[in-house]
Parts: structure tokens; sequence; C-alpha cells
């Protein structure tokens, strides 16, 4: 399954997925009430020169924020329209920022590592009786069922098209594609209760 | 289906969430009457988990899509995912997006005696447009440091293509249930 994990190795792939969570909480907190734009573009700059600190194209991954241009530009047009051009800017800035700084953690941890953290994270509950171990299985079943997805609706089209069915209206096959996948998410269902269910076998 | 097992539940929010996600992963189609904005399928699958799943195991749905996409899954359309997503000018849709499938699903809930087609586009539309919308538009205005006005202005852009999505998830459930009625959990 594609990831947006970027296998590396660096200062900050070493550091444990809980305390980067935390990190990226408390910049977080600490960046949204400032409003001075020099303050935030040398924030920008440090922010940077982290991507910079990754390696070779290291900085080629903050392309994430480009598909976002139309709504910086929307964002300036409408504080330049209310006569504040600054303020437009300062909300740009700062919307790339915590964009870059969550990207950071999400190119540097494992998705399985992330989720490892989640599951401490929320060892309390454990302590009321209840179990992480459902939030664990779904996450898992989740990934899997979208290629098993894609799969099937590629089956339905197959045979339509077999039948000679019109490809423009081929839009009429989710109804069969969903109803055999929730045919399957049944037999799922009974194959993880037969197999012991979420608990597992104890 | 009165009273499903804890896996077959998991078994069929986990569907869902990976509905939407894969309908995320379609190619985006552009739509002649809104000015050829590019619309994305993924929010049919909100109203299509809140209509067929009810109120809360649709809500439970998209909050583990959001937690998936908050891993490092690139599954919000246009292959967008991470925790950055969370950060950017669309928060307030992702925070609606369970409120949308809760809204959804407690109407649907609620019109459990009227024919399924109207009350599933009835309840996907104030699910997913009207509640969504709140959201989305507040999200923007604060994102975006602008008035909710202006943030409002964007969203009729989207508002023919979210209409057509609501046409389509009343379809779907109709004819679902059709075919298979007991997959219309809010009316079990």
């Amino acid at each position: 399954m594609i990831s947006l994990y970027r296998p590396a190795s660096s200062w900050l792939h070493n550091h444990r997925a809980g305390h980067k969570l935390l990190a990226l909480c408390f910049v977080s907190i600490f960046i949204f009430p400032l409003t001075s734009l020099a303050l935030l573009l040398s924030l920008l700059m440090l922010c940077a020169s982290m991507y910079l600190s990754l390696g070779k194209d290291g900085l080629a991954e903050m392309r994430v924020v480009v598909p976002l241009w139309p709504w910086f530009l929307m964002m300036l047009a409408f504080h330049w329209y209310s006569g504040e051009p600054v303020a437009g800017l300062v909300a740009v800035v700062k919307m790339v920022l915590m964009i870059l700084l969550a990207n950071l953690l999400t190119l540097s941890t494992r998705q399985s590592d992330l989720l490892s953290a989640l599951q401490q994270g929320l060892t309390p509950i454990t302590w009321l009786g209840f179990s992480t171990r459902p939030l664990a299985l779904s996450v898992s079943l989740m990934i899997r069922y979208i290629p098993v997805l894609v799969l099937l609706l590629g089956q339905h089209r197959q045979a339509w098209r077999a039948r000679g069915g019109a490809e423009r209206r081929k839009w009429l096959l989710v109804v069969p594609a969903l109803i055999g996948a929730l045919r399957l998410a049944d037999h799922v269902g009974e194959s993880l209760t037969a197999r012991g269910g979420v608990s597992g076998f104890r | 289906m009165s009273n499903p097992s804890t896996e077959r539940t998991i078994a069929q929010i986990a569907l869902y969430a990976a509905l939407i996600a894969a309908l995320g992963l379609l190619p985006k189609f552009a739509i002649p009457i809104a000015g050829g904005i590019p619309i994305t399928a993924q929010s049919l699958g909100v109203m299509l988990a809140g209509v067929m799943l009810g109120p809360v195991r649709g809500a439970i749905a998209l909050l583990l899509f959001l937690l998936v996409v908050a891993l490092g899954l690139p599954l919000l359309a246009g292959g967008r995912g991470g925790i950055g997503v969370f950060m950017g000018p669309s928060v307030g849709f992702l925070v609606g997006f369970p409120f949308a499938a809760f809204t959804c699903g407690l109407i649907m809930k609620l019109l459990k005696n009227s024919p399924v087609l109207p009350a599933a586009w009835f309840s996907a539309a104030v699910g997913g447009i009207a509640i969504l919308y709140v959201f989305g538009i507040a999200g923007m205005a604060w994102k975006m440091d602008t008035t909710v006005m202006q943030a409002a202005s964007v969203m009729v852009v989207f508002l023919p293509g979210d209409m057509l999505k609501v046409l389509l998830a009343g379809l779907i459930a109709q004819t679902v249930w059709r075919g298979m009625p007991q997959a219309l959990i809010s009316r079990a």
C-alpha cells in the first residue's frame, strides 16, 4: 500500500513516534497565536533547514504545499479586498509552516510506529476494561479492504464489458459492486468470529 | 441482523471507511454546470456511510478513515494525507465528516417508516451538505482568517456537485435496499 512515509535514515527518523507527535502538538500550540510576519518567516526558514537536514532531496519533500496554491491565492485576495494584505500573508505563511511541520512527522514515521504510539497513548482506557485491539484490527482491515474494493469494481467492469455493456454507463456497476463488498464484509465478520473474534484465542 | 456480532460490525465499519478511501482514489470529474470545477466522489462515501450504517457506526467509520489518513496514508481526494491535512484550509470538512455521517444516519433512523428514496435524499442533503458545510465553512474562516461570508462564497461552486452526490446517494441506498435489505443497517 502506498504511504507518505519516506524511508531513509536521518536524525528525525531515529526519534520515537510518540515523542514526535507530542512535539508537533506543542509546536502547533506555540505557533498558533503568532501574528508577526518576521517571526513566522524565520520559523519557516528554520523548518526548511530541517527539511534540508534530511539528506538529499529532503527539500523536495516541501512540495506537499504546492497543490494548495489556489487556497493561498484566495486567502491573499480576500485579505487584499478587506484592506489587510499583511494579515493575508501572515495567514498563508502560518498555514504553510504548520503543514510542513506536520509533514515532517508523516514522512519520517512509519504508520505502524504511529499506530503503536497511539495504542500506547490509549493505555489509560485499558485500565477501564476497554481494549485497543478492535482499533488496531479495524485499521488493518480497512487498509486491506482498499485494494480489494478496487479489484472488485474491476471484476464487475470486466464482466460488464464482456456482456457488451456501454462504457459510459459503467457507473451503474457501483451498486452491484457495493452489494458484493457488503457480502464480503459479512463473510469477513463471520470468519473473524470463527477465529476467536476481536480478542483472539485465549 | 438484529444483534450483529462485534466482528461483523467492525468488518462493516472498516468496509465503509475503505469505500470512502476508494472513492477518493477515483479520478476527479469536472461537471459543466459548476464551471468545470473538479469534484470528487469522497463526500458521496460520507453520505453513504451515514445513510447505510446509521448514526453511531457511520460516525465511527469516518473516525477510522480520518485516523488512517492521519497515520500517513494518502487517501484524501487528490492523494493527500498525513497529519498535515489537519493543518490545511479543509480541516473543517475533515472534522465535519463524522458529524455529517452521524446526521445522515440519525435522520435516516428517524424517517424509518417513510420510503427509502426520499428519506435517503433528505438525510444525505441535511448531513452531507448542510452539516458538512457548516463545519467546512467555519474551518475555512478560521484557517484562512477570513469572514464567514467570504468562506461561504467559496462553497457556491461545490454546491451543484454535492447536490448530484445527494441524488446518487439516495439512488444507491434505494437500489442496495432492494437487493440486500439487511444492508441498510440504519433501518434494521
